[in-house]
């Protein structure tokens, strides 16, 4: 009875502290932290307007960007937030008075003059500390985030296996069931005392022999005339690129234009391979993937942040001193789409002109990870899309040479006029 | 040996059956993709012999068939190059240019057409800098782009705008190779309407601050600041 209740006391007493412990070590930091990051006593949801609308296209918070991260910046600076109330007040002042640590930051950012804010008050300027000290970065870790797209690829593969199980399932079946039927005729035909017929073996029997030449001769057939209609169509080629390329991550998820990048395509017979200025456009900043995780058509992971790193390479971007000091050299991507010399394509007579959208020779583009050839670009593609595709005819200055059809369209005697209709099946319209 | 028309009807369907089946499956094969190119029939009928846009050139040094424009000439129905060269004087300069255009309902379709594929991205479509790239810092790109409906980018002149879109400003690149000068005007045109339309003015600048401008702009270019300016972009 009395070592009971002292086991009970001892366990009450453990419990306790336990709990007061556990308590103390999840809630102590975080007061501590709270207490150390407030220390320019700022109000940190009117600094973060404030940083956006003033701060954000220089600086932010953790990483490099044209002037240093902010978060704990003020508590660097010789002289405290005096010294970095005149600091944005007027940069230039500040520098010119020889301040050492200003005029050695200003060298180590390649001498780039800060915008003088005189329209900020010191508040103003807590208050953006406050905000730019508390600032956590979103959803860290880019590649843990793997799992919920990383089903989909094996996902298909295991649709097939289930297919050929269920096949396979079925034939055995069918086998199992024609057995079962000569069987029980054998055993019908002993009973009624009918003479059982010699046994064949079934790719001995006519009647099986000849079904088999009726098949092979409608699959030879169509290995023939299909293998001789596509010589020299790459459709479905889908070649391996020197950079991991996503249109997904830019034409999709990020919603980037299609012309945005392939300027060409309005202007010129080609769509153009953005020159890799374009990319460092966005990707001068952009230096690491953030967005979801990214598979090749082989359910692969790709890592996004080592193909930007494999651009920064080809530009020859220092991305620490945010410059293109290093030697670059071309990015040799793979040409998917090719036309033979004998036939005439343009790309603006289609973008611009007829208003052909991108995805209905590209296919879904902004759906795919890794491009492949989407049509065959046979000579019968553009023939079908030329014969059936009307065009855009009264709104459009190109056509106004077509008297005839502008004519027999205010008659209602047509009611469309069609690429073919104006020669777009004519062979020197392509050929020459 | 029984002829077709008297075969069982259960023969013809099993018949159809396997080659219909089997037919499928060759045919799914067809939308398998590959990697490496087909075996081509006529392989110097199928690849250019000529020297193609981006086809390697063996007659220029760095080994590229596409050129740029020989510098010095200009482009039939093209404007004359842009003449002030990328630096401090040829920004504060660049408000004096006059937009060439004149404005009318067509290149403001156009310029918001030309917006929204190259600008918006980032300044957003509303123009308040907020564009689908950066979603209120919570984008992939970090850096907040310039707003156009408030703060100080709003009363820039539309030169200045010009020459930011043609030489980039801080983290934005240059727009020079997407975008043309005429497009860039329209553009340009587009955002001043935009402003307006929410009632905001662009300051003129008074006669003597456009004189000492220039002066400095003119000495810089004295001191060969100018050089290789022209042209390309």
């Amino acid at each position: 009875m009395g070592v009971n209740s002292l086991y009970k006391t001892l366990w009450r007493k453990l419990t306790a502290s336990l709990v007061f412990a556990v308590t103390l070590f999840f809630f102590t930091p975080q007061v501590l932290w709270a207490q150390g990051a407030a220390a320019p006593k700022g109000d940190a949801t009117a600094g973060k307007t404030l940083f956006q609308n003033n701060c954000a296209s220089c600086h932010t918070p953790l990483t490099k960007l044209i002037g240093p991260p902010l978060q704990g910046a003020e508590g660097k600076v010789p002289g405290g937030m005096d010294e970095v109330y005149k600091w944005v007040h007027n940069s230039s002042a500040v520098l010119a008075s020889g301040n050492k640590y200003f005029n050695d930051l200003y060298n180590e950012y390649g001498k780039v003059n800060m915008t003088h804010f005189p329209q900020l008050s010191d508040k103003d300027i807590d208050d953006i500390f406050a905000y730019v000290d508390n600032f956590v970065a979103p959803g860290s870790a880019p590649t843990a985030s793997g799992a919920p797209s990383g089903q989909a690829a094996p996902g298909s593969s295991s649709n097939s296996l289930v297919f050929g199980i269920l096949t396979l399932v079925l034939a055995i079946l069918v086998l199992i069931l024609v057995q079962v039927n000569s069987n029980l005729r054998k055993l019908a035909n002993d009973k009624e005392g009918v003479e059982n017929p010699k046994p064949i073996p079934f790719y001995r029997r006519k009647r099986n022999i000849f079904m088999l030449v009726i098949i092979l001769f409608f699959i030879g057939g169509y290995l023939l005339v299909d293998g001789a209609t596509t010589i020299g169509y790459s459709k479905n080629y889908q070649p391996r690129q020197p950079i991991f390329f996503s249109h997904k991550v830019h034409a999709g998820i990020n919603q980037i234009n299609c012309l945005y990048c392939h300027a060409g395509a309005e202007k010129s017979r080609y769509a153009m391979i953005p020159s890799p200025n374009i990319c460092m456009n966005c990707h001068r900043v952009i230096d690491h993937y953030t967005g979801p995780a990214i598979h090749d058509d082989g359910g692969k992971l790709v890592d996004g942040t080592a193909q930007i790193q494999k651009l920064y390479e080809y530009v020859g971007w220092n991305d620490q001193t945010k410059k293109y000091d290093k030697p670059g050299h071309p990015i040799e991507w793979v040409q998917i789409h090719n036309l033979p010399d004998f036939v005439y394509f343009n790309h603006s007579q289609h973008v611009k002109v007829g208003q052909i959208q991108c995805q209905t020779c590209h296919g879904p583009i902004a759906t795919e990870n890794e491009v492949y050839q989407y049509a065959t670009l046979g000579m019968g593609w553009c023939i079908n899309c030329h014969r059936t595709t009307k065009v855009q005819f009264t709104s459009n200055g190109y056509y106004t040479i077509f008297t005839k059809y502008e004519k027999e369209l205010k008659m209602h005697q047509i009611d469309s006029v069609t690429v073919e209709m104006q020669g777009g099946t004519d062979c020197n319209k392509c050929h020459y | 040996m029984k002829n077709l028309y008297q075969m069982k009807r259960i023969n013809i369907i099993v018949i159809l059956f396997v080659t219909a089946g089997s037919l499928l499956l060759l045919s799914a094969c067809h939308t398998r993709k590959y990697h490496e190119p087909k075996d081509i029939y006529m392989p110097d009928m199928e690849y250019s012999r000529a020297y193609d846009a981006y086809t390697e050139n063996p007659v220029f040094a760095d080994n590229q068939t596409s050129r740029l424009p020989v510098s010095g000439t200009v482009q039939r129905g093209a404007m004359l190059p842009y003449h002030i060269p990328e630096s401090d004087s040829g920004y504060a300069y660049s408000g004096t240019v006059a937009n060439p255009l004149h404005v009318d309902d067509s290149i403001l379709k156009e310029g918001k057409r030309l917006f929204d594929i190259y600008c918006a991205i980032c300044h957003g479509e509303k123009l308040d800098g907020d564009g689908p790239l950066y979603k209120g810092g919570s984008g992939p790109f970090i850096a907040a782009p310039a707003n156009f409906i408030a703060g100080p980018t709003s009363t820039l002149p539309e030169g200045t705008i010009f020459y930011v879109a043609t030489y980039g400003l801080r983290n934005m690149g240059s727009y020079a190779s997407q975008v043309n000068q005429h497009q860039r005007w329209m553009i340009v045109s587009y955002i001043k309407s935009v402003e307006r339309s929410k009632g905001i003015s662009t300051p003129e600048k008074e006669d003597s601050t456009l004189h000492s401008l220039e002066t400095a702009y003119l000495s810089t270019l004295k001191g060969g600041a100018a050089t290789g300016g022209m042209g390309s972009k």
